[in-house]
């Protein structure tokens, strides 16, 4: 055997066993992630989202007039929705829009108009019996995104997210969810479903509550 | 601060909805501006109450009104309460309403005027939101349960099975002997080319 020999041996040894080494490793770990599983975590599973160190929010600016919401866009969440005006429903919760309108967002018509001074709620639905409805990525929300509110005179009224929180139903807090963080400002209220689904009760076992305020207003 | 606070703390405010003969003992309530009932129809009377001010008057405007309110002390809290009436011919929908007291900044509120029906006034519904928003019908949830099922089961298929646990050992095998062997082997070889040489 020559001495090119002996040495080519050796490495075509060591070249083959680490060839099937990673063919077997690839097999190994070759898993493809499940369907949903790389987008965001379930809403409920997050803490309450409070302005981290690094978010720097803008202040408030005085209310305006009211007026009544006619359309909401969230950048952040690609969302752009009709607002319509809801009473109440029977159980005492800001209405949402009817089922076959689960596109929509409905404003608590009796309460303050966005913009204006006070907490104005807007309900939307998390999802449908089949798929997801308006405010299905609420939860995704965090301190400093913005939301606007294009109104019936012609403004739009800018709002920034200060705390996403979630509320569990069984306990619920309807002065933590509907009442204002500081008076005198002009503050906006997203609500919607979250946690897990109750089979049984027909209904989620928590509310996803977005607390904003005014901080520009443009249009008209 | 919210009709929740108004309910449980103003005594002027409920004293003012005692007062006023309007259906539907809703609050409209701005900082601690409160105008009751919150929705009045047209031609119907409104009582404005306000806290917090430093004097013993003040005022409150609003296009929906007949004419300004003129804010007096109840001698209860130190709350200014006035009233006026809504327009007969005022739209139905929101107006501002401007208060003005000593030793406040002024405040803005509104009053929401409903349509001649009393719209949706409901005697015995609650003023303000108490319950949590009923907002799904589940599609989502069942959709995570069957994902979260189907990568369940995706990940038990692809846990390593019998025939990647034996590549896995002969593989191991072939590394070991190729440490212990293959050294050896090349030694005795020039081990062998040395004697060669030599020999020649």
């Amino acid at each position: 055997m020559t001495a090119r020999g002996s040495r080519l041996l050796p490495a075509l040894a060591w070249l083959t066993l680490f060839a099937a080494t990673l063919a077997w490793a690839a097999e190994l770990t070759d898993v493809d992630p499940p369907p949903g599983e790389r987008r965001h975590a379930p809403a409920h599973a997050a803490p309450p989202a409070a302005p981290g160190p690094g978010v720097r929010l803008p202040p408030a600016r005085r209310p305006l007039p009211a007026a009544e919401p006619r359309r909401i866009d969230v950048p952040s969440l690609g969302l752009s929705a009709p607002v319509v005006p809801r009473p109440l429903d029977p159980s005492g919760a800001p209405g949402t829009p009817p089922m076959e309108m689960a596109g929509a967002v409905g404003w608590w018509q009796r309460g303050p108009a966005p913009g204006a001074a006070g907490p104005a709620l807007l309900a939307g639905h998390r999802d449908t019996g089949s798929r997801a409805a308006v405010f299905h990525r609420l939860g995704d929300l965090r301190p400093g995104d913005a939301i606007d509110v294009y109104r019936s005179d012609g403004r739009a009224a800018r709002f920034t997210v200060e705390e996403v929180r979630t509320l569990r139903r069984a306990a619920f807090d309807a002065r933590l969810a509907y009442g204002p963080r500081r008076s005198g400002r002009a503050e906006l209220r997203l609500i919607t479903c979250a946690g897990a689904w109750d089979e049984a009760a027909r209904a989620y076992t928590a509310n996803v509550v977005v607390s904003a305020y005014l901080t520009g207003s443009g249009g008209r | 601060m919210g009709a929740l606070r108004t309910t449980l703390s103003c005594a002027g405010a409920a004293a003012a909805v005692a007062l006023t003969p309007v259906t539907g003992a809703f609050l409209a309530e701005d900082g601690d501006v409160a105008v009751a009932p919150v929705a009045p129809r047209p031609g119907t009377d409104v009582r404005v109450t306000v806290s917090g001010c430093g004097g013993r008057t003040g005022t409150a405007a609003s296009d929906a009104f007949v004419a300004e309110v003129r804010l007096t002390g109840t001698g209860t809290d130190g709350a200014l309460t006035g009233e006026t009436r809504v327009r007969t011919g005022v739209r139905p929908g929101a107006y501002r309403v401007r208060v003005r007291c000593d030793g406040v900044p002024e405040r803005l509120t509104e009053v929401r005027v409903a349509d001649a029906r009393g719209d949706a006034v409901v005697p015995g519904r609650p003023a303000s939101p108490t319950a949590p928003v009923p907002a799904g019908g589940g599609g989502l949830a069942r959709a995570e349960a069957e994902a979260r099922a189907r990568a369940e089961a995706e990940a038990e298929a692809a846990a390593p099975g019998a025939a990647q646990t034996v590549t896995g050992v002969v593989l191991a095998g072939v590394a070991a002997a190729v440490v212990v062997f293959l050294p050896r082997t090349a030694r005795t070889a020039r081990t062998a080319r040395r004697r060669r040489a030599e020999r020649r």
